[in-house]
This record gives C-alpha cells, structure tokens and sequence, in this order.
C-alpha cells in the first residue's frame, strides 16, 4: 500500500485521539472523488451519492482502527468499488443509464450552435452506449482512469489485481471504444473541427 | 499480426495515458514509427479517447453539505440504535436478578416455615398438620407422639396456629386456602367420590406449595377423623 498523504495521516491521528471534527476535514476532502468513481460505476447521480454515504459511513466505523500511515486514498477507493461492483451487479437486469443533461455537462460548455448542439447530444449518446456496453471489468477500469480518478497502481491495488492486469484491460476497453465509435468519428471530427476553426 | 505488435498493442491504452514506464514508453514509440498498422491502431484510439469527455462530476457545495448531514445523521443513529441496545441488555440483567433476587426469598420464605416429618423421613406439609390438628384436636396429640415426628406445636420457638393466622408470614397461605378452597368445594360437588389424597408432596417447594392448599379444602368434608399414622392420605 502507497503511503498516505501528510494531512490524511496527520487528520486520522487526531481522530484517533477523540477530535471527532478530523472526520468532517477528511470528508470534505474526498467526498468529490469517491463521488466521482461511484458515479463512474453506477452511472447515476442519486445512487452515487448513497454509495458515498455508504462508503463515508463505513470509514467512520473503521477510522479507529485505520493505521495512519495507510493510503486513505486507496482505502476508499477500494470499499468504494466494491460497493458499486455488487450494487451493480444486484441491479444488473436494471439498466441505469445516464440522463442526457449529464453527458452534455461533461461535454464541456452549451455552445449556442443549434447544430453543434444537436451533433454533441448524439455523440453523446453514442459514447454513452459504447461505454456502457464494455464487458465490465473493461469498463471499470477505463472509467477510473479516463476520468483520472486513480493511477494504474492504484486501480490495480482498488481492484485487487495486477497492473499487467489493468494495463491489458485499458488496452481493450480503448480498442472495444475505438471499435464502437469508429462509424461517426472518422468523419465528423474533421468536421466539428472545421466548425470550430471557422467559430475561433 | 507479429508478436511484438501483439505485445504493443497490450501497452496502448495505458500508453494513450500516459501510464507505462519511460521503456516501455519509448518502445512503444518506436515500434509505431516503423509499424503502419500499428501507428493507425493508436491513432485511432487516440481520436476515440478524445471524442469521450473525461470531466468527472462533481458535487455543488450544496449536494456536498447534504451529504456531510446525512452521514452524520445514519452514524448518529446507529450510535443511538448501539446505546438503546446497550440499555436494554442493562434492564433485562435487572429484570434476571430480580426475579431470581424473588425466587430465593419466596425459598427461603418456605425453608423457614417447620415441616413434620414422618417415620420414612417424609416431610408433611405443616399446614396439612396444622388443620388436622386444629380439626381434629385429639390427633395432634397422636400426631405429636409419633417417635420421629416434629410438629408446629412442639417447637417452642414457632408460635401457635391462633397467632400464626394473625401474622404477616401466615396472611398469604390463608388466602391462598380460602381461594383454593372454593375451587374445591366447586370440584367436589361435581364428583362426590374424588379421593384426594397427598403423598409425598415436598421433593420440590413448588410442588409442595402447590399441593398444600388443596388439601386443607379437603378437610371440611372430613366425615371421619383422621389416624395418626395416617395423617398423609385424606379421603372424603
């Protein structure tokens, strides 16, 4: 396990001695990022926030006993995939998908372009099915490391397996996506990029 | 397709983030610039991975708020939730010694109580003794005459029957012979021929004190008195 980071070790520590508020430093300090990889997983805002507060809980319980030194990081990260993991596979027959407005948001900023627009919402959903389609340890992954939540170490660590492991699961989560989009891509790329270009 | 771009093409999603060692970094690089297939490969991958936003949500300081309660809130319930319990265990280990704190006093209640014993070593239940004996006033004697018999009366220190009714110790049992004796009476009108009879009735207390009141309603249908060797069996 990867050292932890000096103020992780220095708020557990004073958590273990009875200051209670260290928790809420700790809390405020990951809560965006755990929130990000249950998002990543479960592809919904509303259950990615219960499993933050499953996870958060879980750490409450377990913070007397966590070794300071430890990787907070990869600790949460761990508890937290193996939540969304078995969360999801419970729910398998129950597609979850992600609603349009969240794709568009990571899109980046609304363009006023009526067309541009439209074009971005259906490379949105195009992604959006070609992402969720991975086979699932592909997809976990890609999502953890596209959207830079961990390093390649780390997500090996979270998901208790090698990084040769990881490395060959990216190397086909991006040939599967490569696959998938290659129908829209090729062609309207050199096109919103003209259109951008004509815009700046 | 050749080993190596095999191998390469193990290392090119790793390699699109930038995630291999500087070696392998720099061979992958190599192979691309000498391999057409392969440089197409991680070129479209590249435009791939490019089209895919990689902005991960995040929470509006709101949501991040809410969140913080709500956690809070769940620990502070399973907190309170551990607490109840906690004080449940404590009143139902309250609950445990009272009862047995009961339990001993109601045994210690009847040890104190005298019992006559009969020549087999039998204990006889002191209030069968005593009504006997207040029935039927010239078996008391008998009774007391028995070599290995002790009762009521030949104790010095035990008050007589007249007083014990007054007492404290002696207002439960009367109770008990009064309520009991009208399920008697009750029962016996029903069947006329029921022989009751007491044998052996103090192995276990409870036992004993569940015997003792049926036979002192027994003793008022009495047509004969009872003899003094005889004094464990009533039969109407």
């Amino acid at each position: 396990m990867t050292a932890a980071s000096a103020e992780d070790e220095v708020l557990i520590r004073r958590f273990q001695q009875g200051e209670y508020e260290a928790f809420d430093r700790l809390m405020a300090s990951h809560i965006n990022k755990v929130y990000a990889l249950a998002w990543g997983v479960l592809q919904d805002r509303e259950e990615a926030k219960d499993a933050v507060q499953e996870v958060f809980i879980k750490l409450y319980k377990f913070l007397p006993k966590f070794p300071p030194t430890d990787n907070l990081n990869a600790w949460l990260y761990r508890v937290c995939l193996n939540h969304c993991i078995d969360r999801k596979r419970r729910e398998r027959n129950r597609r979850v998908e992600l609603t349009d407005d969240d794709w568009e948001r990571l899109q980046g900023s609304e363009q006023d372009d009526p067309e541009l627009r439209a074009y971005r919402t259906e490379m949105a959903r195009a992604i959006k099915r070609a992402v969720q389609t991975l086979p699932e340890r592909q997809q976990i992954v890609f999502i953890l490391r596209h959207y830079n939540l961990l390093s390649i170490n780390e997500i090996a660590e979270a998901m208790n397996c090698s990084t040769g492991a990881v490395k060959a699961h990216l190397s086909r989560a991006t040939a599967n996506l490569r696959d998938r989009l290659a129908g829209i891509l090729s062609y309207d790329l050199g096109d919103i990029k003209s259109e951008l270009r004509q815009k700046n | 397709m050749s080993r190596k771009c095999k191998q390469i093409h193990q290392l090119m999603g790793a390699y699109l983030y930038g995630d291999l060692t500087p070696n392998e970094m720099r061979e992958v690089r190599m192979h691309v610039q000498e391999c057409e297939a392969c440089r197409r490969d991680l070129e479209s991958r590249r435009i791939a991975l490019a089209s895919i936003p990689n902005k991960a949500p995040t929470l509006s300081s709101d949501e991040q708020m809410q969140l913080t309660w709500a956690v809070k809130g769940a620990i502070r319930n399973a907190e309170l939730l551990r607490e109840g319990s906690r004080w449940g265990y404590a009143f139902a280990a309250g609950l445990v010694l009272l009862t047995g704190a009961a339990v001993a006093g109601i045994v210690a209640y009847n040890s104190s109580r005298p019992r006559a014993v009969s020549e087999s070593g039998r204990i006889t239940p002191p209030a069968v003794v005593v009504k006997i004996q207040e029935e039927n006033g010239k078996h008391s004697k008998k009774t007391s005459t028995e070599p290995n018999a002790v009762t009521r009366e030949q104790t010095s220190s035990a008050p007589p029957p007249e007083q014990t009714a007054a007492s404290s110790k002696e207002k439960l049992p009367e109770l008990v012979r009064q309520f009991v004796g009208n399920i008697a009476t009750t029962s016996r009108r029903s069947s006329p021929q029921r022989k009751i009879a007491v044998e052996n009735p103090t192995k276990i207390v409870g036992e004993q004190e569940s015997h003792e009141p049926r036979q002192q309603e027994a003793e008022p249908s009495l047509p004969e008195p009872v003899a003094p060797n005889d004094a464990r069996t009533v039969t109407e």
